[in-house]
């Protein structure tokens, strides 16, 4: 063998992890001989590494490295006790997770020495923070049974809020992702749906309405509602307490539904979980500790429910998969948008969507931009937003990165197409139609983003439109959304900067008169916010994987307020 | 799909404004604007056995809890990942000085090579990476199953063999053919880019 096939060989080698001491020293040898072998070597080595990155670059693990992130950092950067308790907690995931736990980490060796020597090192590390760090246990209880109050507030303080779906709060705003969520309070979640990290990277959905407190770093109390529980390696004995009863997790996914009457049943989807009957049901909503009886264990594919009007009450129910949500629905998550100079959002740079599951974040210019074919209002109002003085022709702006320029208030109809709109004439059908660049192709979720204007005067969820096919078929049919994924409550909806409106003294019924005829300039002293949501092509019947090259849109006439579509485009196909 | 970092100075200028005013949560637009060039730029230069991730996240949380020495409105980024290259020596120094070390993970001139290569800017790795990931969509089927089991599914050698129908050695000369396509094209790529923007 060459010396170069012999190179590649113990180079790949090398990279798998399948070097012996003897074949290392051969590698040395070849590479003090020969500098250009460093180079390809690092070369390699540096491809190898990015592989790992690429291959593992999910969206959701984006995500899991900002929340593992923002998860460590101190609540108060000057905070010393907290970030060593972060360091303590870490110190207590590692423990408990498996010291090679870096499954998702770029480069993972696989050499079994390695793998010792990475364990050896956490382990040499856990033992200093041991001895080294201060505090016990690494999490505090508040109030839970069996174990005395600490009457420390501060626990659980690394629960947090990690995502949201049009999730509104009772008597607030919904908190912002990312949020660390009060320990004790009462929050009560009245639509929507919020997911709840927990330090040691259990998780729970909430579905609206619930009502739930975090009360420790490890525990959740449900009184009315249903959250479906993760808890991955590592998190084994969260627990979730309902009025009736406590259900602990042996390292599963389960749900729980907590009736109005306090029945709760529980639905384990995977692995095994143990609930305990609660023998002081008022007891327990006042946080006392209270007495647990009873055991039973569901295993997967098991669902019990759990009483306590007469006596403790354990009944089987039917199991259904259904009840467990694995992940949030699909949705317009975030977006980013430049700051204009007097304040307010103005350029979209990114949208952040969940997809068929997978969260990306999309920039601006990789979406695929809409242009205005057709156009008709049958009443003179303003068409157009955006600066004072307007390029030629005036709707160039309409799709443009703006988030302040736009087509407003297009006509509509109370009921939605059911045959192809009519794009020329005097009997043009009320509404616009746009097309893009190039096809768009229905995808899982979202295949197409929708940006509007609003108000606090108009709908809070979003002005009602109607979305149609240019050309019906048999199976396709207009689809109506009438509540936006980012919604004037949301908080991620930005506020606006400032812009025009340009009002028409005459219904433009084209697009060229919408070019060509006079309009007044008016600045909205309103501060305007840019809602979102995702239009889904199998909403409107298409199948998987066909083409889209445009759609028809109509206000809903619901109400007196019209929508004003600031910024429409397509999705890039999912890989 | 791409997930530009956004550079962004104002963007990340304004969240660094909230992170001072004592809005934790603004940090979250500051860690997912820089994870990737972050994790990018580590993952090419840290020799094997150091946790990239770990070292991103030290990198962070060194960001965050000295934030008052972050002059604002310089380069946020050139200091975030000066922090990163600090954060690197000192486990690569760590690492050095564990005894066995180099027996084990071994090439010196490796390292040395790698070290050489540090100066090499996030912007260009950034851009590394996207030239990779356009390599591996022209990457043919039979080339590309052996990135999957090996980065994705990280099935041991002899599953792949057991896959393909081949012998151990055939799947290793395949792996060392992919990476040298790879490597090779993304050169091509970067070179053409550039070639272009002059």
């Amino acid at each position: 063998m060459n010396p170069e096939d012999r190179f590649a060989e113990l180079w790949t080698d090398y990279l798998e992890g399948e070097l012996d001491d003897q074949s290392l020293a051969e590698l040395r040898e070849l590479l003090e001989a020969d500098e250009s072998r460093v180079t390809l070597a690092a070369d390699l080595f540096q491809t190898h590494r990015l592989l790992g990155l690429v291959v593992e670059e999910e969206p959701s693990r984006q995500d899991d490295f900002v929340r593992e992130t923002m998860a460590k950092l101190p609540s108060d950067p000057d905070d010393f006790v907290g970030r060593v308790m972060s360091k303590v907690r870490k110190t207590k995931s590692v423990d408990a997770g498996g010291a090679d736990d870096n499954s998702h980490r770029p480069n993972r060796p696989r050499v079994a020495a390695l793998g010792l020597w990475v364990a050896a090192a956490v382990l040499l590390l856990a033992a200093v923070s041991f001895y080294l760090l201060p505090g016990g246990p690494n999490e505090i209880e508040i109030g839970s049974a069996g174990k005395p109050s600490t009457g420390n507030a501060s626990v659980g303080g690394e629960v947090r809020l990690a995502s949201s779906a049009r999730a509104t709060f009772f008597g607030e705003l919904s908190p912002p992702v990312g949020t660390v969520l009060v320990p004790q309070r009462e929050y009560v979640l009245m639509t929507g749906m919020v997911e709840v990290a927990f330090p040691a990277g259990a998780s729970a959905i909430l579905e609206g309405p619930a009502v739930f407190r975090v009360t420790s770093g490890e525990s959740l109390a449900l009184d009315v509602g249903r959250c479906s529980v993760h808890a991955p390696d590592g998190a084994e004995g969260f627990r979730v307490d309902t009025p009736a009863s406590r259900v602990v997790d042996r390292g599963t996914r389960f749900a729980v539904s907590v009736s109005e009457t306090s029945v709760t049943e529980v639905h384990v989807t995977e692995g095994a979980a143990d609930v305990y009957e609660n023998a002081d049901p008022v007891a327990a909503e006042t946080n006392i500790p209270t007495p647990l009886v009873g055991q039973t264990r569901l295993v997967g594919g098991e669902a019990k429910a759990f009483s306590t009007a007469r006596g403790i009450n354990v009944d089987a129910v039917p199991f259904d998969a259904g009840v467990y949500r694995g992940g949030l629905p699909d949705r317009v998550v975030s977006y980013e948008a430049s700051e204009a100079d007097g304040g307010g959002a103005e350029l979209l740079q990114s949208v952040t969507i969940q997809r068929g599951g997978r969260v990306m974040k999309i920039a601006v210019s990789d979406l695929i931009p809409a242009r205005l074919t057709w156009f008709r209002a049958t009443e003179p109002r303003a068409f157009l937003c955006g600066s004072q003085e307007l390029p030629v022709p005036s709707t160039d702006v309409v799709f443009d990165r703006s988030l302040v320029t736009g087509v407003i208030n297009p006509d509509g109809s109370e009921q939605p197409l059911t045959s192809d709109p009519i794009m020329e004439g005097d009997s043009g059908t009320p509404g616009m139609a746009f097309r893009f660049d190039r096809p768009i192709f229905n995808g899982p979720g979202a295949d197409v983003v929708f940006f509007d204007l609003q108000t606090f005067g108009n709908p809070i969820d979003g002005d009602a439109f109607h979305v149609s096919p240019l050309v019906f078929r048999e199976g396709l049919h207009s689809h109506t959304i009438r509540h936006y994924d980012l919604t004037m409550e949301s908080p991620e909806t930005q506020v606006l900067a400032n812009f025009y409106v340009h009002l028409f003294a005459q219904p433009a019924d084209s697009v060229t008169q919408l070019q060509t005829l006079g309009a007044v300039q008016q600045r909205q002293a309103m501060r305007f916010r840019g809602l979102a949501v995702g239009i889904d092509l199998s909403d409107l019947g298409y199948a998987p994987g066909e083409s889209v090259d445009g759609l028809f849109l109509q206000d809903a006439l619901d109400d007196k307020h019209m929508v004003d579509p600031v910024f429409i485009a397509g999705l890039p196909e999912l890989k | 799909m791409a997930i530009d970092p956004p550079f962004d100075d104002s963007q990340t200028e304004s969240a660094l404004r909230r992170v001072r005013s004592g809005e934790t949560a603004a940090f979250e637009t500051v860690v997912r604007g820089y994870e990737r060039p972050l994790r990018a730029w580590l993952a090419a230069h840290a020799p094997p056995g150091v946790d990239v991730d770990e070292i991103a996240q030290r990198s962070f949380l060194a960001a965050f809890t000295r934030l008052e020495e972050y002059q604002p409105g310089t380069d946020f980024a050139a200091w975030l990942f000066t922090i990163a290259r600090f954060q690197l020596r000192t486990e690569t120094t760590r690492l050095r000085r564990i005894a066995d070390y180099h027996a084990r993970y071994g090439p010196d001139l490796l390292q040395r090579e790698l070290d050489r290569r540090s100066d090499e800017t996030p912007e260009m790795w950034t851009m590394r990476l996207e030239s990779l990931q356009m390599c591996l969509d022209s990457l043919g089927d039979s080339l590309r199953r052996f990135v999957t089991w090996r980065y994705d599914e990280e099935i041991p050698l002899e599953e792949m063999a057991a896959r393909c129908d081949r012998s151990v050695p055939a799947v290793k000369k395949q792996l060392w053919k992919v990476r040298q396509k790879l490597q090779s094209c993304i050169e091509t790529r970067m070179a053409t880019a550039k070639g272009g923007s002059l």
